[in-house]
C-alpha cells in the first residue's frame, strides 16, 4: 500500500472515530455488605470464622480495601463511635482467610459481582474474658493522592459491626440498669413520686437502659400498666437491641416507638407502668406509679357549670320592688 | 341308566329353581368418580387464651396444651392477616411471634383475654362435589352427606369431629343435559330426613337424567357465606397430617323417601389441615452509594435567593470527588453529591462524615483554605450558622437536605445556605467524626443531599487546594 492511500484511510479513521465516541458510563459508588451486624461469644482457645459478602453495585470494577478498627463507645441508638486513631493488640485476633485479600491491601471487586471476605476470630488461651468490639470497614482506594483539580477527594466506606464476647459461658453475667421510666407526652404532672395523669388522654413514655457490666446484653422484655391488685391491664414488648458494656440505650416498643398507653373513663385510681427486661444474662426492672383521673371532663364540666349559671345570672329577671 | 339320568336331570332343576326362587341381593350401583373439592383444604382453629394476655394488648398467648374441642395448641395453623374470633370480638392477625405467642393489629377488649377465652379462626370451604351417573333416573334428586360433629354442630364454632352448619347452609347446581335442578335443600344433622352424624343437601331435578353425565353440586359459596365451617384439629391431631372425614353422595329415583335406600351411591374422603406458613429468609445487608449531583440542580434550600446559584459542578461522572475547579475570588462555588443508603437491619443505620484536614495547598498541610465560620463566626463542626456573604467570609463547609427517608441533623432553610464543616482527624479539638443521615428502622433507598460550598479571598496564595473526606455508612445494633 503507497502513502497516497495511506492518507486518505487515517483521514477516515479519525473522522469516524471522532463522531463516533465510545459510550461513556456514569462513574458511581455503590457497595452492599452483608451481614452488618456480626454477634460472637467465642470461649478462649477457639476460633470461628464468619463470611461477608461485598458486592459492587457498579457498571465498572472498584479497588477497595478492607480493615477492621475498634469502638468502645455508642449511642443511645447503638451507633458505634469507631476509632480511627486507636490500635489494640487484640486486632491481632482477627484476620482474613481469604487467599488473595488481606486486611489493609486494596482488592478488586468487578462490576456488579460480589467477593467474600472470610474473616476469622481467634481468641487465644489466655485471651482475657472482656467483649471486644469492632467494626469491618471497607472503603473505596485510590493511590493517587493529587486530583487533577482543587477540591475534596470523597472517600466512601461500609462498615459492618462486630459484637464479641470472650467468656467459657454462654451467656456471661452482666449487669442492665433501667435509668428511667418515665410520661414524656400526654397529660400529666409530677406531683412527689408519682404522676398525675388525665384518663382520656393517651400518655406515652420514655425508657433507656444502662449496661454496668462487662458483657453485652440484649433488651428482650415487656412494658405493661398494672392496676392496684397487680394485675396487667397492658403489655407491649420492647425492640431487642444490644446494650454493649458502659452504654446506654433507648427502649423502644416492638414497633420501634416510645411506649404508649390509651386509658379509658373507667381506669382511674393509682395504676403503674413498669418495665421488665429478662434475658439469659441479667434481670432488670423500673417502675412508676401513675394516678389516672378524668382531669379534663372534670374541668370541662366545672367551666361548663359556671358559664351556665353566668348565663342564669345574667338573664335572670330583676324582682322590681 | 336310565334312572340315574332322571336323578341327574332333577337335581339341575332343583339348583335352577331354588336359584330363581332366593335370588341374591342386588347393590345399587356407585356413581362414578366421586369428589369433593374443598376450596380450601385449611383447618379451622380452635385454641384458648393464656395468661398473661390482657385486654388493652394486641399480644396473645394460647394455651400449647388441649381441651376437650380445643385442639389447635400451637400457631402453625395460623399466618399473618387472619381474622380471628377471640372471646366475642374479632381480630386481625399482625405478627407471629413464636409457637403459642401471635399479636393483632388491635388491642384486645375486655372480656376477650380473660384464661382458657376461645380463639377461633373460621375455615369456610366451598365444597365442589363432581361425579358422573351411573343411572338414568328422571326427575329424581341427589343427596350429599357431609360429617357433622354429634353435638354443638350448628353452633358457628368450629368442631373437632365435623363441619359446623354455621346457622345456614346453602347448595347450587349447574345444569347439564337431562338434569335442570331447582333450588337445593340443607338439612341441619338430625333435621327431618337427615341422619344424626350428617348434614343433608338435597338437589332435586327434572329431566329425563342419563348415564355417565358428570353433575356439579356446591355447598356454599366463594366468599364464605352460607358455608360450613371446616372441623378443627381432631383429637390426638399432628401437626402437618390430614384429619380425614367421609362424605357420601347418593341418586334417588323421584318422590323416593331420603331415608331409604339410594339407587346408586359412592362414598369419598376429604381431607383438611394446617395451613402451610411460607417463610423465607432474606440475609440482612447494608448498601451505601454516592451519586454527583448534576450541575445547574438546585440540592439543597429551597432554590431561593442565594441557592440559586447552587451551579453544581460536581456532574455525574465525579462521584468520589468535589471538583470545584478554579476558584473566584470572594464568590461561592457550589457542589452536591446525592448519598443512599438502603438496609434491612432492624435498628437501622448511620452515616458519618469527617476529613483528613482542611483545605491544603498541593496536598500538604499549609497554606490552606481554613473551614468555613459562617456569616456570624458560630459555624464549628456541631453547630451551624448562616453563610450567605462570600466576601468576608472565606472558608469551605457543607449543608444538608433530606429528600427521602433520611434523619439528617441539620439543613438549610430558605434562602440561607446553613454551614458546619466536617470534622478533621488533624485538629485535636474536633470530635472524630458527625452524623449526617441516619435512620432508626430498616431503609429503603433512603437518600440525602450533601452540598458543598467554598470562597476563598484575595490573600488566598495560588495553588491547588485538596483534602479528602470520608463517608461511612454503617448499621445500628
Amino acid at each position: 500500500m503507497n502513502t497516497k492511500c495511506k492518507i486518505p484511510l487515517f483521514l477516515i479513521f479519525i473522522f469516524i472515530t471522532l463522531l463516533s465516541p465510545g459510550m461513556i458510563h456514569a462513574a458511581g459508588y455503590g457497595l452492599s455488605l452483608s451481614p452488618p451486624l456480626l454477634r460472637v461469644n467465642i470461649k478462649p482457645g477457639k476460633a470461628i470464622t464468619q463470611v461477608f459478602t461485598i458486592t459492587n453495585l457498579n457498571n465498572e470494577d472498584k479497588l477497595l480495601v478492607a480493615r477492621v478498627v475498634p469502638f468502645s463507645e455508642s449511642d443511645e441508638s447503638g451507633n458505634p463511635k469507631i476509632d480511627l486513631k486507636t490500635n489494640p493488640t487484640w486486632l491481632n485476633y482477627i484476620n482474613l482467610a481469604n487467599a488473595t485479600i488481606k486486611l489493609g491491601s486494596p482488592f478488586t471487586v468487578k462490576a456488579n459481582s460480589s467477593e467474600q471476605l472470610i474473616l476469622t476470630f481467634s481468641a487465644p488461651m489466655t485471651a482475657i474474658l472482656r467483649d471486644l468490639y469492632a467494626t469491618l470497614l471497607v472503603s473505596t482506594y485510590s493511590n493517587q493522592i493529587s486530583v487533577p483539580y482543587q477540591g475534596s477527594q470523597i472517600s466512601a466506606t461500609i462498615g459492618a459491626n462486630m459484637l464479641i464476647t470472650i467468656h467459657s459461658d454462654v451467656s456471661p453475667p452482666t449487669l442492665l440498669k433501667i435509668n428511667q421510666l418515665a410520661p414524656v407526652s400526654g397529660s400529666f404532672i409530677k406531683f412527689g413520686n408519682f404522676y398525675l395523669a388525665d384518663n382520656i388522654t393517651p400518655i406515652f413514655f420514655s425508657s433507656s437502659v444502662k449496661n454496668d457490666g462487662n458483657f453485652t446484653s440484649e433488651t428482650k422484655g415487656i412494658f405493661k400498666i398494672t392496676d392496684q391488685k397487680e394485675n396487667p391491664i397492658y403489655l407491649e414488648g420492647i425492640l431487642p437491641v444490644y446494650v454493649i458494656t458502659n452504654a446506654q440505650r433507648t427502649l423502644l416498643n416492638i414497633n420501634g416507638g416510645k411506649f404508649s398507653f390509651t386509658p379509658n373513663l373507667t381506669q382511674v385510681g393509682y395504676f403503674k407502668a413498669t418495665v421488665q427486661i429478662k434475658t439469659d444474662n441479667s434481670n432488670a426492672e423500673n417502675s412508676n406509679d401513675i394516678f389516672f383521673f378524668p382531669f379534663k371532663i372534670v374541668i370541662g364540666i366545672f367551666f361548663t357549670a359556671i358559664f351556665l349559671n353566668i348565663i342564669y345570672r345574667t338573664t335572670k329577671p330583676k324582682v322590681s320592688d | 341308566m336310565k334312572l340315574k339320568y332322571v336323578i341327574v336331570a332333577a337335581s339341575v332343576v332343583a339348583v335352577l329353581v331354588s336359584s330363581l326362587y332366593r335370588p341374591s341381593a342386588i347393590n345399587s350401583a356407585n356413581l362414578g368418580v366421586v369428589k369433593d373439592t374443598l376450596q380450601t383444604s385449611r383447618l379451622s382453629f380452635a385454641g384458648r387464651v393464656k395468661a398473661p394476655t390482657v385486654a388493652g394488648s394486641s399480644h396473645v398467648w394460647i394455651y400449647t396444651d388441649s381441651a376437650a374441642e380445643f385442639y389447635s395448641v400451637s400457631t402453625a395453623g395460623l399466618k399473618i392477616g387472619d381474622t380471628l374470633t377471640i372471646g366475642t370480638g374479632s381480630y386481625t392477625i399482625a405478627s407471629i411471634v413464636d409457637a403459642d405467642e401471635f399479636t393483632l393489629t388491635g388491642n384486645l377488649a375486655s372480656g376477650d383475654a380473660d384464661d382458657t377465652d376461645v380463639i377461633y379462626l373460621k375455615s369456610k370451604p366451598q365444597h365442589v362435589i363432581t361425579f358422573t351417573t351411573a343411572s338414568s333416573i328422571a326427575s329424581g334428586f341427589f343427596r350429599v352427606l357431609i360429617p357433622a360433629a354429634t353435638s354443638n354442630f350448628n353452633d358457628t364454632a368450629p368442631d373437632s369431629t365435623g363441619f359446623d352448619f354455621a346457622s345456614g347452609v346453602a347448595g347450587t347446581a349447574s345444569d347439564v343435559s337431562g338434569y335442570t335442578f331447582v333450588t337445593p335443600v340443607a338439612t341441619v344433622s338430625g333435621g327431618t330426613n337427615c341422619p344424626s352424624g350428617w348434614h343433608c343437601l338435597e338437589y332435586h331435578y327434572t329431566g329425563a337424567g342419563g348415564v355417565g353425565t358428570t353433575i356439579t353440586l356446591n355447598i356454599g359459596a366463594t366468599n364464605g357465606v352460607n358455608t360450613p365451617i371446616a372441623p378443627a384439629p381432631k383429637s390426638g391431631h399432628a401437626e402437618g397430617t390430614a384429619d380425614t372425614y367421609s362424605f357420601r353422595v347418593q341418586n334417588f329415583a323421584n318422590a323416593s323417601d331420603p331415608t331409604g335406600t339410594p339407587t346408586d351411591q359412592s362414598t369419598g374422603k376429604i381431607g383438611v389441615i394446617e395451613s402451610v406458613r411460607v417463610t423465607a429468609t432474606v440475609d440482612p445487608t447494608i448498601s451505601f452509594s454516592i451519586a454527583g449531583i448534576a450541575s445547574g440542580a438546585n440540592p439543597c434550600g429551597t432554590g431561593t435567593t442565594n441557592q440559586t446559584d447552587v451551579t453544581t459542578v460536581t456532574g455525574v461522572n465525579a462521584p468520589l470527588a468535589v471538583p470545584f475547579g478554579t476558584l473566584s475570588l470572594n464568590t461561592f462555588m457550589d457542589a452536591a453529591h446525592l448519598l443512599t443508603v438502603s438496609t434491612n437491619a432492624a435498628n437501622g443505620y448511620i452515616v458519618t462524615a469527617q476529613e483528613n484536614d482542611q483545605l491544603g495547598k498541593d496536598g500538604g498541610t499549609t497554606p490552606f483554605i481554613v473551614d468555613a465560620d459562617g456569616d456570624n463566626g458560630l459555624a464549628n463542626e456541631t453547630t451551624s450558622d448562616t453563610w450567605d456573604t462570600a466576601s468576608g467570609n472565606p472558608g469551605f463547609g457543607y449543608t444538608l437536605k433530606s429528600v427521602s427517608g433520611a434523619t439528617v441533623p441539620f439543613t438549610s432553610t430558605g434562602a440561607n445556605f446553613n454551614v458546619r464543616t466536617f470534622p478533621s482527624i488533624a485538629d485535636p479539638d474536633s470530635p472524630l467524626v458527625q452524623t449526617i443521615m441516619s435512620s432508626t428502622g430498616t431503609a429503603d433507598a433512603h437518600t440525602a443531599n450533601v452540598c458543598y460550598r467554598i470562597s476563598v479571598a484575595a490573600t488566598q496564595a495560588a495553588g491547588d487546594y485538596e483534602n479528602q473526606i470520608t463517608y461511612t455508612a454503617t448499621a445500628s445494633f
